[in-house]
């Protein structure tokens, strides 16, 4: 078997918080990402999904290194890039790109989108190709070429976020990490973009990293899925596998909140509603971070951290308890 | 025949004026009876939080109700002075916003916020009595240690217990129409679930006819009876949730509903080709035409009326609607 295009072991990432209004440094700290370990295979798409504060565009920033992690390693393409900077970094750059969540904060507002689109060719030395490349790019996420000279205000969320990942395919990379790139569109307009991602995937076989808290649109894009909650990963496998009969209590409790169109599904769904709020990052549980809202909880889970273990094909959960009782039933 | 808690008739509002003039809303009628909830559905720029913000008489600057009714147990409120609409704001008729962390002053202690909105409209409430209703309130929306989040501000609180406050405040004086604008949209799924929830028992409890503002299909299902579909500024199907959602007429919530991702399907969504118009370059007749693959000379010359062509209690604005029950 090939390497896989990015390898993701133990990677941690603790922010120090400034804890008072003078700006003074305490010793607390956010255990942001605790200790998570993935792969992503040419050509695959990972969705990592949670609720906000879990860590997943933390995970997200780390992996482009755009943030330094604490500790763990991150391998590309079989290189160790955890360290990497300068001239190595740039090259990492143009194999690896990011579309974000807001498309109207992600575009300079007066700058032409052309000359956006064509920053990250600018970079990476190649100015001469760019305008050429830019005409081309635009019409391949479906905007039209002559649009260049125009500026981000006179587009659509839509639009924008078409040219975002216009932006992000112009050095050709090899992964593109989508940080909630439909989040903040309609649903008419989030499937337009949907369909373009997916289309863009199989055409130049792209890997994604893709982050979101609908489990919805996780199903249509991913292959595979991880569940964060926390700083863990406390579920991952195959998308229909998890999505279809989750394992852990968290992933169990978070899709069956999700409400469904269907309202003869809907009056069906099984609610697990947790009780209280998520624990804080500041000072997360001992052990299972999530035993504090779970009816398993068991006096072990508060001891160590739960490993993920095997249940199927490539399906692992962090949960001792539940597997218990599955492998046993 | 019972009448209805909120009837608006006809209501028709307008942006600017003279040459730069647009449609907002464009002859929108909805009735909501006791205990009952109403899904406001539709794209961003539709005119749903237009028409919430009309029956609460928050149009923002520039906006301005240029014909219909807006009755409140019978009362029309279009027309009448703002001291009248600012006694029943509040009590009679309240909102809950999308967004509590501005909705809420941030130098305030949440359960003074609370006490003020109970004596505005009742000066016989002592603080101390007003103190003891806030912990009852808080209380009620599932706060725990209502007590003492009441001596907290804002900032102290989750998204989550924010927006609990926010109902807290919206229920305090037993309102007879609640308005929700996409009150659970920026929660987290596990959290909107609790909103949800609270929401429901709260309005058990007073009866209160409900008005909920979402563009998310799933909590249609989830919280309401019947549900309206707006498209540029004009409502273009109407019905109970079961008919609408299981089966649609207009295109245009067709189109909506095969381009919601599914958790239980992994058919490729469909998106509707094109954007929404904006108020100031609608199409003539049917909005909806030029992303419509039924448009023909009549959906641009004619305005589909709102007819019950799919059965009692199943309206749709559709020309071809005919053909497509």
């Amino acid at each position: 078997m090939s390497t896989p295009l990015v390898e993701v072991d133990s990677l941690v990432k603790h922010f120090g918080v400034r804890a008072d209004a003078f700006g003074r440094t305490s010793e607390r700290v956010v255990h942001a990402v605790d200790g998570v370990s993935f792969t992503i295979g040419r050509g695959e798409t990972l969705a990592l999904v949670g609720e906000s504060g879990c860590g997943k565009s933390t995970v997200a920033r780390l992996v482009l290194r755009l943030l330094d992690p604490s500790a763990g390693t991150i391998r590309f393409d079989g290189v160790d890039v955890t360290r990497q900077s300068g001239k190595q970094l740039r090259a990492l750059r143009r194999r690896a790109q990011i579309v974000f969540q807001d498309p109207y904060s992600s575009f300079d507002p007066r700058r032409r989108v052309g000359d956006s689109v064509a920053e990250p060719l600018v970079v990476q030395g190649r100015r001469g190709e760019a305008s050429a490349r830019v005409r081309e790019l635009l019409e391949l996420v479906g905007l039209e070429p002559d649009s260049a000279g125009r500026y981000p205000h006179e587009f659509s969320g839509g639009q924008r976020q078409r040219l975002a990942i216009a932006r992000a395919l112009s050095v050709q990379p090899d992964l593109v990490v989508l940080d909630e790139p439909v989040s903040a569109l309609d649903v008419s307009i989030q499937a337009q973009v949907l369909t373009l991602l997916s289309d863009l995937r199989q055409r130049f076989g792209l890997s994604y990293l893709f982050i979101s808290h609908d489990l919805a649109v996780v199903r249509h894009l991913a292959d595979r899925v991880a569940v964060m909650h926390l700083g863990h990963i406390v579920e991952t496998g195959p998308v229909d596998a998890v999505l279809r009969e989750p394992v852990h209590p968290y992933t169990r409790a978070l899709l069956s909140a999700v409400p469904h169109p269907d309202p003869v599904r809907e009056r069906a769904r099984e609610r697990i509603v947790l009780a209280g709020d998520p624990p804080s990052p500041l000072e997360p549980p001992s052990g299972c971070r999530f035993r504090t809202r779970c009816s398993h909880a068991v006096d072990a889970c508060a001891q160590a951290v739960p490993p993920l273990a095997g249940v199927g094909p490539e399906h692992a959960v962090a949960c001792p308890v539940v597997t218990a009782v599955a492998a046993g039933a | 025949m019972n009448v209805p808690v909120l009837d608006v008739d006809d209501l028709t509002v307008v942006l600017g004026s003279g040459e730069r003039q647009a449609i907002v809303l464009d002859g929108v009628s909805l009735r909501i009876d006791p205990h009952e909830t109403v899904a406001l559905v539709g794209e961003s720029g539709a005119g749903k939080t237009m028409l919430a913000l009309a029956v609460m008489r928050l149009l923002p600057r520039g906006m301005r109700v240029t014909g219909g009714h807006i009755r409140l147990d019978g009362e029309d409120l279009v027309g009448v002075p703002e001291t009248v609409v600012r006694a029943k704001r509040g009590g009679e008729m309240a909102m809950i916003f999308q967004d509590p962390q501005s909705s809420l002053h941030p130098s305030f202690r949440v359960g003074a916020q609370i006490a003020e909105a109970i004596r505005a409209h009742d000066r016989g409430t002592s603080r101390s009595e007003a103190r003891g209703k806030v912990v009852d309130l808080l209380a009620r929306v599932g706060v725990p240690d209502p007590a003492a989040r009441a001596r907290d501000y804002p900032h102290q609180l989750s998204g989550g217990t924010r927006q609990r406050v926010m109902i807290a405040m919206a229920i305090a004086n037993a309102p007879r129409l609640l308005i929700a604008d996409e009150a659970t949209t920026a929660l987290d799924v596990t959290v909107q679930a609790q909103v949800l929830e609270v929401l429901r028992s709260a309005q058990d409890a007073t009866g209160a006819a409900m008005l909920v503002v979402t563009h998310d299909l799933g909590v249609v299902a989830s919280v309401a009876d019947r549900v309206l579909v707006m498209y540029a500024g004009r409502i273009v199907e109407a019905g109970r949730v079961a008919d609408v959602l299981a089966a649609p007429v207009h295109p245009y919530t067709r189109g909506l509903l095969a381009a919601v991702p599914r958790l239980d399907r992994t058919a490729p969504v469909r998106a509707i080709p094109g954007q929404p118009p904006s108020p100031f370059t609608r199409p003539t007749g049917c909005a909806f035409r030029p992303r419509c693959e039924w448009a023909d000379a009549r959906c641009a010359s004619d305005v589909p009326a709102l007819d019950p062509v799919a059965g009692a209690g199943h309206d749709v604005a559709c020309h071809h609607a005919g053909a497509l029950c």
